[in-house]
């Protein structure tokens, strides 16, 4: 396969040698990790909403109500870590 | 009994409705990778490679729905 | 030191897969379906007739040889003898806990994987020359593969050699696992989910290794919850961050688990449609075995696919995580 020739640009730089499929991967890495926050953030939810409703023994409205949080703490995790990724200084 | 046909439907169905959408998306990439392949023939062998780390990445989401749908025809007795 | 710390994450990666397995000894194997058999005379029988002494049903033959077990059953095909053994029964009292810990069919074949790979590795690597040639060079063509293709391309040139001790073997290991599984009579660890979950977290732990080194132990801690985040809100942040580090690990597993079992699935119940479908056996028989034989050649295929991956998704988050500032 050939060399990758974006060495020939910088070569002291630490990512020297990265494929572009990594550098790519690596400058989403961000996004990545903040869609899976929206994911734990939904989980977390309907987790503590699941065993709470268990220990308390009520309806499933401690689930209902986990998961609608959970969901709002996913949606906030997901803007924040957005905004924070779009912040940082990009090459 | 009517739980258990249920449930033995609802795998059924819902085996074949993840292959048809892991069947579309991994037919899409395979056209891109052919176009991107006809245009450019020297970058084939990268093309090559992003291609089948993409289907496979494909292929590992297809395969959840393929367990919970296992999981509910062995568990549905 | 360097040299150590990587010997060292190179045998501790052997030694807790090998301590993940007997998790899946502690459960049940997994419980044969109960099928209901059809009175009418449409549909698919699910007895055969009588074997031997006793019937089964072909779900439970296929879900028996698939799944883990406490036995290994050889078979003579041109003289039907079978040969069992059963495995032993490892208990172990832990502060009044029973542990099980016996050995199971999947525990014994990734064993069988290990000492394969020890020995043959160091066999070929004994005879090491400037021209190589015999096992000793195809053995060079992968390594320098997981290194070239794999650790240099994700990581970069500055930290690929510390981490490829460890690629290489989960590389090797799963490939030898997986190729395992396709000899007759033998059992597919990496069908088992709990020795992907061990592989799995492995490759966790070595991401979170490579975050810390790059990032400073306290810097990587300290930016897993986004900037900006009121105070009061952290004690929540943090376990839905923790929840969203281990979505990479899990999917890790689950696609290598599920790929090797479905194969292996699909493998048996091709060859089961005899069975079940005893009526038409003289003209489903041919078949059947001609698409057996053609899934068992794709078998081949995955088996070495499944290992790449598996191997160049943690090269990836490996690299990910050492560079993320």
């Amino acid at each position: 396969m050939d060399r990758n020739h974006d060495d020939d640009r910088n070569p002291e730089e630490k990512h020297a040698g990265m494929s572009g499929f990594a550098r790519a991967m690596q400058a989403a890495g961000p996004y990545l990790q903040a869609s899976y926050s929206l994911a734990g953030g939904v989980a977390l939810g309907v987790i503590a909403g699941y065993y709470a409703d268990e220990k308390l023994g009520t309806t499933p409205w401690l689930l209902v109500t986990g998961s609608v949080l959970g969901m709002a703490l996913g949606v906030y995790a997901f803007i924040k870590a957005v905004l924070e990724a779009g912040k940082r200084p990009r090459r | 009994m009517i739980q258990l046909a249920l449930a033995f439907l609802g795998a059924g169905l819902g085996a074949g409705l993840a292959v048809i959408g892991a069947a579309y998306g991994i037919g899409r990439l395979a056209a891109a990778a052919m176009e991107g392949t006809a245009r450019q023939p020297a970058s084939a062998g990268d093309i090559r490679t992003s291609m089948i780390i993409a289907a496979a990445l494909i292929e590992g989401a297809t395969l959840f729905a393929l367990v919970v749908c296992i999981l509910l025809a062995t568990k549905a007795a | 030191m360097g040299a150590l710390v990587r010997s060292t994450l190179a045998a501790a990666a052997l030694a807790v897969t090998f301590a993940a397995a007997p998790a899946a000894s502690a459960q049940e194997p997994a419980a044969p379906v109960q099928q209901e058999t059809v009175d009418s005379n449409v549909g698919l029988p699910t007895e055969t007739p009588s074997v031997g002494e006793h019937t089964v049903s072909v779900p439970d033959v296929v879900f028996h040889h698939v799944t883990d077990g406490r036995d290994i059953a050889f078979e003579n095909p041109f003289t039907g003898a079978t040969f069992t053994w059963n495995l032993p029964h490892w208990v172990v009292n832990v502060g009044g806990h029973e542990i099980d810990l016996s050995p199971t069919r999947h525990l014994i074949f990734m064993w069988l994987a290990a000492v394969i790979l020890v020995v043959a590795l160091t066999l070929a690597a004994r005879k090491r020359s400037m021209v190589p040639r015999g096992f000793y060079s195809v053995v060079e063509t992968l390594v320098r593969f997981v290194r070239e293709e794999l650790a240099v391309k994700n990581i970069g040139h500055h930290d690929a050699d510390h981490y490829v001790p460890y690629l290489c073997t989960a590389f090797f290991f799963i490939f030898v696992m997986n190729l395992l599984g396709l000899v007759p009579y033998a059992a597919t660890a990496t069908g088992n989910l709990a020795v992907t979950a061990g592989l799995a977290l492995l490759t966790f732990i070595v991401t979170l290794y490579a975050g810390m080194r790059g990032q400073g132990v306290v810097g990587f801690w300290a930016h897993i919850v986004p900037s900006g985040v009121p105070l009061w809100l952290y004690p929540i942040m943090i376990p839905v961050e923790l929840l969203g580090l281990f979505t990479k690990p899990f999917a890790l597993a689950v696609r290598l688990f599920a790929n090797m079992a479905a194969g292996h699935i699909v493998l048996f119940f091709l060859l089961a449609l005899i069975f079940l479908l005893p009526a038409v056996g003289a003209v489903v028989a041919p078949v059947s075995v001609a698409f057996a034989a053609g899934i068992y050649l794709l078998e081949l295929f995955v088996a070495l696919l499944q290992a790449y991956i598996f191997t160049m998704l943690s090269a990836l988050f490996i690299g990910m995580s050492s560079h993320s500032h």
